[in-house]
């Protein structure tokens, strides 16, 4: 974080910048959000949970902005597209193969 | 001053010395749109490299806030402004977006760093540029998205935090190293011809024999990823992890492995690779290496601040949520398409943006294996088909080193380990 607060003259200080485009660019966020949570396999009511958290600032914009209603639509269309993912219990085996490959080697 | 063609321009352009091109090139790309800023990349790198005395301030790998941060503070913005008053009669692209791999983003009117006389002091320098000064590389974090709280109350933060005023931000996370340039400005400042370019991979390198730390590398660079060193009085910057690029690490058994930024990547934002050079400077067509791929027919990938002149080898997805005039600042005009593209992505963009960070071999070629239909929808309002298809990844001898799926599981430790870190 900056030591002081910066000079409100200096030009090459960036004091906030607004989104130039309104509803537009927050439903650009909302689905990627909501693709990306999908992704990790977040289902709909625990994405639904994550858009009505106020802490959540961007995705909770989203959801005020936009509505219930469309944030819905959004979680639904997400959800059923990359919704699929499946859990693979990984083994330790396979690391312990790589350090057996280099335990002949003088490192 | 030769002229040589900058295909990322479009054009010829002025540059201290005559083109010549490596066999192939180091190159590779960023997904913006998945970076988190955790600065695995950043530590793997000043771990492996930077860790000694007198490299405090050196971050060769970085990743910084935008439009917000900078290393060293303010770096874009200030070449930018440079670069505007070496252009009072205005700068911009002409022409369309094309399949020309010699005018793929059209033409850039404007001057370039190399071509700035009437801004160059003194009359012999030859690259446009600045040194910053000694506070603008110290806090290589500075205004990031750090929880801030009450001044005067240190370590405690708003305990009503959602109640505060609410500004409409946007912000995204920029991945840097040397972008190993085609015409690069390092190279073409140094009154020792101390920096060179390697004719097999193109990786920049500065001969530490011969620099005698003037420091115009640090000034000529635009994007400042050169950097002096005091206790040596030489200057230092990005090797490329060029000992696992020529396949010498002992664990890779010869094969060229990626840096060690792109392997400690848990977001799997990053990719890189080798690409053919063609003698003209352009790529050679090589359909199915994955940065060819994503930069030239795909188009999905695009260079960092092209309008610098320097070519630079380092491509990036650009973060689809951003207003798109920074973005055309930033990128260039293949902005526009590439995020129509990366928003809408078909069959074998989907496979190959699977290749990112499953292995840290260097993937020369790729092959997608169709699958089964797994969706037939709408998303974003328009009918999508989603395919579970199979991409495998071939390494230098066309040997396979992994192949995975479009709908790849999630891996998880197994109960037992769940808290063994």
């Amino acid at each position: 974080m900056p030591y002081n607060d910066p000079a409100p003259d200096d030009p090459t200080i960036l004091l906030g910048v607004t989104l130039p485009a309104g509803e537009e660019a927050v439903r650009e966020m909302a689905y990627v959000f909501a693709e990306e949570f999908a992704r990790m396999g977040f289902d709909e009511k625990q994405l639904l949970r994550l858009f009505k958290n106020p802490f959540y600032a961007g995705a909770h914009q989203a959801y005020r902005a936009l509505g219930a209603d469309a944030i819905r639509t959004i979680i639904g269309e997400c959800v059923n597209a990359w919704g699929r993912s499946t859990v693979k219990v990984q083994d330790v085996q396979a690391v312990q193969n790589v350090q057996d490959d280099l335990s002949g080697l003088s490192l | 001053m030769a002229n040589v063609h900058n295909w990322q321009l479009g054009r010829e352009m002025t540059y201290p010395y005559k083109a010549a091109y490596p066999e192939r090139q180091f190159a590779f790309v960023f997904n913006i749109n998945r970076c988190i800023a955790c600065q695995s990349c950043t530590m793997a790198c000043k771990s492996t490299w930077t860790f000694s005395k007198g490299q405090e301030h050196m971050w060769w790998a970085n990743v910084e806030t935008k439009p917000y941060g900078g290393y060293p503070m303010f770096w874009d913005m200030k070449i930018l402004d440079l670069l505007d008053r070496a252009n009072l009669e205005g700068k911009g692209w002409t022409g369309a977006t094309s399949s020309d791999p010699k005018t793929p983003y059209g033409k850039f009117d404007g001057r370039t760093i190399f071509e700035a006389e009437r801004m160059l002091t003194p009359d012999s320098a030859r690259v446009l540029g600045y040194l910053p000064a000694d506070e603008e590389w110290n806090s290589p974090n500075i205004y990031e998205d750090n929880p801030v709280g009450q001044r005067g109350a240190p370590g405690e933060f708003h305990k009503t935090g959602e109640q505060l005023p609410e500004h409409k931000t946007w912000f995204f996370y920029l991945a840097r190293i040397c972008n190993h340039c085609s015409y690069p400005a390092c190279l073409a400042a140094c009154p020792r011809k101390a920096i060179y370019k390697r004719p097999e991979d193109g990786i920049v390198l500065i001969d530490q024999k011969e620099c005698r730390g003037y420091r115009k590398c640090v000034e000529a660079c635009p994007y400042k990823k050169s950097m002096y060193r005091g206790n040596t009085r030489v200057s230092e910057k990005c090797v490329a992890c060029y000992p696992r690029v020529e396949g010498k690490d002992p664990e890779s058994k010869g094969q060229p492995l990626e840096t060690r930024c792109m392997a400690a990547c848990i977001g799997q934002i990053r990719l890189q690779g080798l690409v053919k050079m063609n003698r003209d400077g352009t790529w050679t067509p090589d359909r199915y290496n994955p940065i060819y791929y994503m930069v030239h027919v795909a188009k999905v990938a695009l260079p960092l601040y092209p309008q610098f002149g320097t070519e630079p080898n380092g491509y990036y997805i650009p973060p689809r949520w951003v207003p798109r005039p920074y973005l055309r600042q930033m990128f260039g005009p293949g902005v526009d398409q590439a995020i129509e593209r990366y928003e809408n992505p078909d069959r074998e963009l989907l496979a190959v943006l699977q290749l990112f960070r499953k292995s840290n071999r260097i993937i020369y070629r790729y092959e997608v294996k169709e699958g089964p239909k797994v969706y037939e929808g709408t998303l974003r309002g328009k009918r999508v088909t989603l395919y579970n298809d199979t991409v495998i990844a071939y390494g230098r001898e066309g040997q396979e080193i992994f192949r995975t799926n479009v709908e790849e599981p999630l891996h998880v430790r197994p109960a037992k380990h769940a808290n063994s870190i």
